[in-house]
């Protein structure tokens, strides 16, 4: 029997890099206003988020050209250009930029020396030892010094060549690449070259994270999701909850004979085998 | 009897930019406020006013790391170093920022717009102000025809990482005597609308307000001219004491009495009791 609606219905989804973009972003957002940053809107659509003393901000572009949706930096003051520079796609799960915010926001409480960094040299030796101990391998197929995960499914591109700040900051070029995904499926994060180590290593936390997070997911959606990931549903469908509440409908009004209360009338007794039938009928209001 | 009193009184002095600061930053800041857009401060003490893209941003910062300084910046986006950069001291007259905020705030558009270079704001005031110039080795001095006020233009290739850092300037307003002068500077690729209208909120002859205390009146420069707007707390008090005196004058000739006692007022107070709710 086919299970014809196409509802959304709640799945958890893992690994969390293989979820989809979720379209609400506020999550990512939280945890620097939970720190006081203040919020502000353009007159286009896109949001922007400030350290008090503007020394640190966060973009949502959703309205900017390009792919880039995601940017975040720091300053040494107001009115200088940043530091560092992360950006991540509008493909990148929003679980994973919020895990970068907060990482920030932490940082940004402990002062100017957690959140910039120093002359930036010798910053993500300790990030690629990292992932070598996790039993990452060195991708020998790419131009690119490339780091890759054991499933195959994460890689870290490093350019090990001299990078101009000023291009880096423009997002013309990058330091660290992160792409996430199968083939044809991959979105983005990347990071400037003196992003300070103990970021870096949050970001490629927060890009590396196995963990599931929920979607909300028609059937249509489930069947775009890469292979690799696993959708479990976490709520029962529309149909799974008809049949509970006909279930409990049948149970009262055997007790209060011919009056069944409001529910039940919403979903009337009826046989389980003509539900799929009766379900397009009673969409909701 | 000298006037001793401490008490600030208030004058108008005149040129504007002689008067000083008021130590506060709000005739600056509030027309950039008023416009919508975002207050904030770091916890030293400095205040930031910025648009809502993040594209303008002014800085209010008595303890910023360049001395006290305002610092106007425009940049092409939130990320971008600035395109051109305005710093004031913070002893020049905020309502000479004020004018300049204005014009940021009236138009954001055009912030970023139009021609550089400031030759035709410089022959602008030449020929229609009675500047003259006068040439110091690699800048050109255009000066206000009263003296106190020159603007210098640095000649010749300048990096825009040094103009932004502070170690050169383009454009160095330096107004005020000797010993009362206080600086603004600006940037290479400041527009030359934005030049002007700096440049004539600086050097602006107009009344300002400014409450001041005898001692304070004697640091003025002596070009400059205060005028008390107000009578003076002491003046208050002797325009009452010669009311005081003139009023019980009547009140001898004993006639003036009925002509104070208003009916109404007790009228007024009986007047709650009427009869239906009287109960």
């Amino acid at each position: 029997m086919p299970d014809t609606p196409d509802k959304p219905r709640a799945y958890r989804i893992a690994p969390r890099y293989l979820a989809n973009a979720d379209a609400d972003g506020s999550g990512a957002v939280q945890p620097l206003l939970d720190a006081g940053w203040a919020l502000s809107r353009d007159d286009e659509g896109n949001t922007f988020v400030t350290a008090p003393d503007l020394r640190a901000r966060l973009a949502h572009l959703p309205e900017s050209d390009g792919r880039t949706l995601w940017k975040i930096s720091a300053s040494p003051d107001a009115f200088a250009p940043p530091e560092w520079l992360v950006t991540f796609d509008n493909q990148t799960p929003p679980e994973v930029v919020a895990d970068f915010t907060t990482a920030l926001a932490d940082a940004y409480t402990r002062g100017p020396s957690a959140y910039l960094g120093g002359d930036g040299q010798t910053v993500g030796v300790d990030t690629c030892l990292q992932l070598l101990a996790e039993e990452w391998s060195l991708d020998p197929t790419t131009p690119f010094l490339t780091y890759q995960s054991p499933d195959r499914l994460v890689r870290l591109q490093v350019r090990d060549n001299p990078l101009r700040h000023e291009a880096q900051m423009a997002g013309d070029t990058e330091r660290w690449l992160f792409e996430a995904g199968p083939p044809g499926q991959v979105w983005y994060a990347t990071a400037s070259s003196r992003l300070p180590e103990h970021l870096l290593q949050a970001l490629t936390t927060a890009v590396t994270d196995p963990s599931p997070v929920q979607r909300s997911m028609r059937r249509i959606d489930l069947e775009h999701l890469p292979a690799e990931a696993t959708a479990t549903p976490t709520a029962p469908t529309p149909m799974e909850v008809a049949r509970i509440r006909a279930a409990t409908a049948r149970s009262v009004s055997s007790a209060s004979s011919r009056q069944p209360p409001p529910a039940a009338q919403l979903f009337p007794p009826v046989p389980i085998s003509t539900i799929a039938a009766t379900t397009p009928r009673r969409s909701p209001p | 009897m000298p006037s001793t009193t401490a008490r600030a009184r208030e004058y108008q002095v005149a040129p504007r930019y002689l008067a000083g600061s008021t130590h506060t930053g709000d005739p600056g800041l509030q027309p950039l406020l008023d416009a919508g857009w975002a207050l904030s401060r770091d916890e030293l003490g400095n205040v930031f006013v910025t648009s809502p893209d993040h594209t303008v941003r002014t800085g209010f910062l008595p303890k910023g790391e360049r001395g006290d300084l305002w610092m106007i910046t425009a940049h092409p986006n939130a990320f971008a170093p600035p395109s051109w950069q305005v710093t004031l001291d913070l002893s020049a007259p905020p309502e000479i920022v004020g004018e300049f905020t204005t014009a940021l705030a009236t138009g954001p558009d055009s912030v970023l717009a139009g021609a550089t270079g400031g030759y035709d704001v410089t022959d602008r005031f030449l020929d229609e102000h009675g500047w003259h110039l006068a040439r110091e080795r690699a800048t050109a001095v255009f000066r206000s025809p009263d003296g106190l006020v020159a603007l210098h233009r640095q000649l010749g290739y300048l990096r825009p990482e040094a103009e932004v850092a502070g170690d050169v300037e383009r454009w160095l307003f330096e107004v005020g005597p000797p010993g009362h002068r206080w600086y603004a500077t600006a940037t290479s690729d400041l527009p030359d609308h934005l030049l002007e209208t700096l440049t004539i909120a600086v050097a602006s002859p107009e009344l300002v307000q400014r409450y001041l205390r005898h001692s304070e009146l004697g640091h003025l420069p002596a070009q400059a001219t205060a005028v008390p707007t107000a009578p003076s707390p002491l003046e208050v008090a002797r325009i009452r004491a010669a009311t005081a005196r003139s009023a019980p004058a009547p009140r001898a000739a004993g006639a003036s009495v009925l002509a104070y006692t208003t009916a109404t007022r007790p009228a007024a107070l009986t007047m709650p009791t009427p009869a239906g709710r009287a109960r």
